[in-house]
């Protein structure tokens, strides 16, 4: 049985994250650079190189708050099994409780698929997309931050601001015209 | 007869005494007499034991130093050092000092050529003669006849000593006509020979600028210097000399100053590096005449243009500006302030779209393939450089929008984050959906994910994208509109008459005719959106609260100010939220902001009366009233008249029923939010209080009476809360109890 984003009751005080990406792509340091940064609640961060989550002890799981699924443009692979795993995840998650996070998105000579691919996975599965980098202490800071921005919101620690709330201000896309 | 008894006394000082010798003494032994000596057959050839020849060389390299030497003296020099008549020590003296007093003569570097094809002048003294012609490039008076000889340099590549030199020289002096292709095989099958060198890669990228087609080379996207430059001390030498020179030109203006000092190359290395991205200004078509008059003397049809290196002030430019030959490297109007003005007046489009290939391809290599890590200085000032044009310009680069647009989906939020928000204010306008699309989606998802600090760098950049949509775009885009319907139909009428040249726009972009200004209502209501939501994330940051107001108190006058016929009232959800702040600043700008709503209204209502609007403006304006008059009523009862919370008001935030207010336990529930009692008011009040009350005595708020409710006023307006006093003074009538309503509300 899938995780869903109300199957538990949360703890106090507890934030937790579960990262989502094939084996090598750098969870764990971004899971390091997460866990350094100062937060007035605890914050636990989980990882994972696919979904759905084995079943064994997923009854001492805690409540995940936030998705964060990882993805490198210029790995095939990666891009391939985000694909297989974002469907697993429970739809609840999609109402801004997940986004998608993707590496090395400026060398556009190196990707090895079009841009447009992946924007249209973010837009399909209507989760904002972070581009940024793991291979620097400050860019790996910067995108921590904003992770746990969007977690603070997903798990309730911004008072009457819910993520739904913040889904609502997206103006629909109508189209991609380029300029 | 003074001559010969110095040469005579100098052989046994010469040693001891060194090179001041000459120097004082060249009152008496004359620039003329050395170079009478190097001419003269008789003269002794000998290097060692031979004052008279040290003299000579010494007296030359001295005067050269000192003034620079006369156009009849490089002539002659030239001949002696090229002919090899003394040995390459000496000759390879004379060149280095061949520094002009004013211009170097074109037949000089002529003569150095045909001493160099006739194989006497050894290898280093040819090697040494290119390099001079290299550097003195600049003060030739004129390259025709020295272009005439392209041919003949281009054979000397097949020598290896002299190759990257006259490859050097090839780059400077090609022009479009040079490019053939033998010429491009032989430089092909001289790189099979001797491997990639980078100066024959810099001499084939000319090639493939000027004729794409007929060189098929990768140039390597981080080779940027083709040739080094080896004589340091020389090259000094000479820039002193070039500096001579401009000094003694009576002095340019400022502003040409700095298009000629980056003619000239006058720019220290640290900088020149940090420059590269941008190329000097420099034009491979040199016409005869340097001397900076305006009004050539023009000859031949070739030469019908002026190169920008000749203007030399600006009413040459505005004498010459239809014959202006722009710089072979368009880019280098970027840096330069006289050469936009030119562009700016350019009729022909292929001027602005050489610049769009460059910079797109520029900023796509700098920006989205820079890939190692850290920030790249000469993107940093390749964008500002491009802020500060398209800041000339008033309009955006449509190619530098476009590279904008692709940037920001894959923009992380930090890099070059002035630079890209900047850039951002610059947008041309379009329908909302296409804005929402392109710009503001990548813009919102980054938004709710940063601190503070950057949502507050969105806001103000999104007031700044509005305010140039009032003021620049609105009626650029009405202007559009209406040329091209102007030109549709003439162009129907009469097929072939000229078409009036576009004056609106540098850039030849269609405009789609849409109504400009439901867009700017989309991005008001838009922006008020999110910025609502934000206060709300952000638990009324107050910083973040300074640009919303900043925000509202551009949209509160935008007919006034800007002449827009529109009007958007702030939503609910913004209002209350600064109403209720802790903040006094806060407070007093509401107050101020809703004012200027009132004047705004009233001049619309005039207007409309006048002149009938569409339907959505007039439903637009009556729901803006409406929400307005709620607004008025609701804080001058707060503030004021103490009455927030009494029935029968019909408010939205103080409709709470009497028995869910008596559950709060508050006393005088109805003045809480009155201006002595408000919670951003309170410190002034018992400021004032302090001031007005004897000292030590117990103070309270509520020892503000209404008598003393004017000097109390008073007291905030030297506290600068202006804003309160002048709602108080705009919407209440003082001594009566009714409030005097908008009269826009009638």
């Amino acid at each position: 049985m899938a995780f869903t984003s109300h199957s538990k009751l949360p703890e106090l005080n507890t934030a937790t994250i579960l990262l989502v990406g094939m084996q090598g792509i750098g969870k764990h340091r971004l899971a390091g650079a997460l866990l350094e940064l100062n937060t007035s609640y605890s914050l636990q961060v989980r990882t994972a190189t696919h979904l759905p989550l084995p079943a064994e002890n997923s009854e001492s799981r805690p409540r995940i708050d936030f998705v964060v699924f990882l993805l490198d443009a210029n790995n095939n692979m990666s891009i391939s099994k985000t694909v297989a795993s974002a469907k697993e995840l429970d739809v609840s998650y999609f109402l801004g409780r997940a986004c998608f996070v993707v590496l090395n998105a400026t060398s556009e000579s190196l990707h090895c698929t079009d841009m447009s691919n992946i924007t249209g996975l973010c837009d399909a599965h209507d989760s904002p997309m972070l581009c940024g980098s793991l291979q620097d202490e400050n860019q790996r800071k910067c995108l921590a931050r904003k992770l746990l921005c969007q977690t603070e919101v997903s798990s309730g620690f911004k008072h009457a601001v819910s993520p739904m709330l913040i889904q609502a201000t997206k103006h629909t896309y109508e189209f991609m015209e380029p300029l | 007869m003074a001559t010969p008894v110095v040469r005579r006394k100098s052989p046994s000082r010469q040693s001891s005494v060194g090179k001041t010798k000459p120097a004082e003494k060249s009152g008496s032994y004359s620039i003329k007499e050395a170079v009478r000596f190097f001419t003269s057959d008789s003269s002794n050839r000998k290097v060692r034991g031979n004052p008279a020849l040290t003299l000579a060389i010494q007296e030359v390299e001295v005067t050269a130093k000192r003034e620079g030497l006369s156009q009849k003296v490089i002539g002659q020099l030239v001949d002696v050092a090229a002919s090899a008549k003394f040995p390459d020590s000496i000759s390879s003296r004379l060149i280095k000092s061949l520094l002009p007093s004013d211009k170097i003569p074109q037949d000089a570097i002529v003569k150095a050529i045909s001493w160099m094809c006739t194989n006497n002048p050894s290898n280093e003294i040819q090697s040494l003669l290119v390099r001079w012609v290299i550097l003195t490039y600049d003060l030739l008076d004129d390259l025709d006849d020295l272009h005439a000889l392209y041919g003949v340099l281009f054979h000397f590549i097949e020598n290896d000593a002299l190759c990257p030199h006259v490859c050097h020289l090839l780059y400077l002096l090609t022009r479009k006509e040079d490019v053939l292709a033998f010429r491009v095989q032989r430089l092909l099958s001289l790189q099979k020979r001797v491997g990639v060198q980078p100066y024959i890669i810099g001499l084939l990228s000319v090639y493939k600028m000027y004729r794409p087609h007929l060189v098929s080379l990768v140039t390597p996207p981080t080779q940027r210097v083709f040739f080094r430059q080896t004589d340091r001390l020389w090259s000094a030498e000479v820039h002193k000399a070039k500096e001579r020179i401009q000094r003694r030109l009576d002095g340019p203006d400022s502003a040409m100053e700095r298009l000629q000092s980056s003619v000239t190359d006058g720019r220290s290395r640290a900088k020149k590096k940090k420059l590269d991205v941008i190329p000097t200004v420099s034009t491979s078509l040199l016409s005869l005449d340097g001397s900076g008059d305006a009004g050539y003397q023009l000859t031949g049809a070739h030469h019908g243009r002026v190169p920008v290196q000749h203007i030399k002030s600006f009413d040459d430019l505005l004498k010459n500006m239809d014959r202006l030959e722009l710089p072979s490297q368009i880019a280098a109007v970027l840096d330069s302030p006289y050469l936009q003005h030119a562009l700016c007046c350019h009729t022909e489009q292929h001027v602005v779209q050489r610049l769009s290939f460059w910079l797109y391809q520029v900023l796509h290599q700098e920006l989205l393939d820079y890939s190692s890590e850290g920030p790249n200085c000469r993107a940093e000032w390749l964008l500002q450089m491009l802020i500060n044009f398209t800041d000339f310009l008033h309009e955006d680069v449509p190619v530098c929008e476009n590279f904008l647009v692709k940037y920001l989906h894959t923009w992380n939020g930090s890099d070059y984050r002035p630079y890209i928000l900047r850039l951002i204010t610059r947008f041309r306008i379009y329908p909302f959906q296409k804005l929402n699309d392109l710009l503001l989606e990548p813009l919102r998802s980054l938004f709710f994910c940063s601190s503070v600090f950057f949502k507050c760098q969105v806001i103000y950049t999104l007031t700044e994208l509005l305010r140039n949509y009032v003021s620049i775009e609105l009626p650029r885009h009405a202007d559009m509109v209406c040329f091209q319907a102007v030109k549709e139909a003439s162009a129907i009428q009469a097929g072939d008459t000229v078409l009036p040249q576009n004056q609106l726009s540098v850039f030849d972009v269609h405009v789609d005719n849409f109504q400009a200004l439901h867009t700017i209502q989309e991005l008001t209501e838009y922006v008020d959106r999110i910025s609502t939501l934000a206060l709300l994330i952000e638990k009324d940051h107050v910083l973040l609260m300074h640009y919303v107001l900043e925000f509202f108190e551009l949209v509160s006058c935008l007919h006034l100010r800007y002449g827009v016929p529109f009007v958007y009232v702030p939503s609910s959800g913004s209002f209350y939220r600064a109403l209720f702040s802790s903040n006094a600043m806060v407070c007093s700008r509401l107050c101020k902001i809703i004012c200027n709503y009132k004047d705004e209204f009233q001049a619309l209502k005039k207007m409309v009366s006048i002149e009938d609007s569409d339907s959505l403006f007039t439903s637009n304006m009556r729901d803006g009233i409406q929400l307005l008059n709620q607004y008025i009523l609701d804080l001058s009862n707060a503030l004021w008249r103490n009455k927030a919370f009494l029935s029968g008001n019909k408010t939205k935030v103080f409709d709470i029923p009497v028995t869910a207010l008596q559950t709060t336990g508050v006393k005088h529930i109805n003045e809480a939010f009155s201006i002595h009692l408000h919670m951003a008011m309170l410190p002034f009040a018992n400021s004032f209080l302090e001031q007005t009350q004897p000292e030590g005595k117990k103070v309270h708020p509520s020892l503000i009476r209404s008598s003393e409710r004017d000097a109390y006023l008073e007291f905030l307006k030297r506290e600068r809360l202006d804003g309160v006093v002048a709602f108080i003074n705009t919407f209440i009538k003082r001594n009566q109890t009714t409030p005097h309503k908008s009269q826009a509300a009638s």
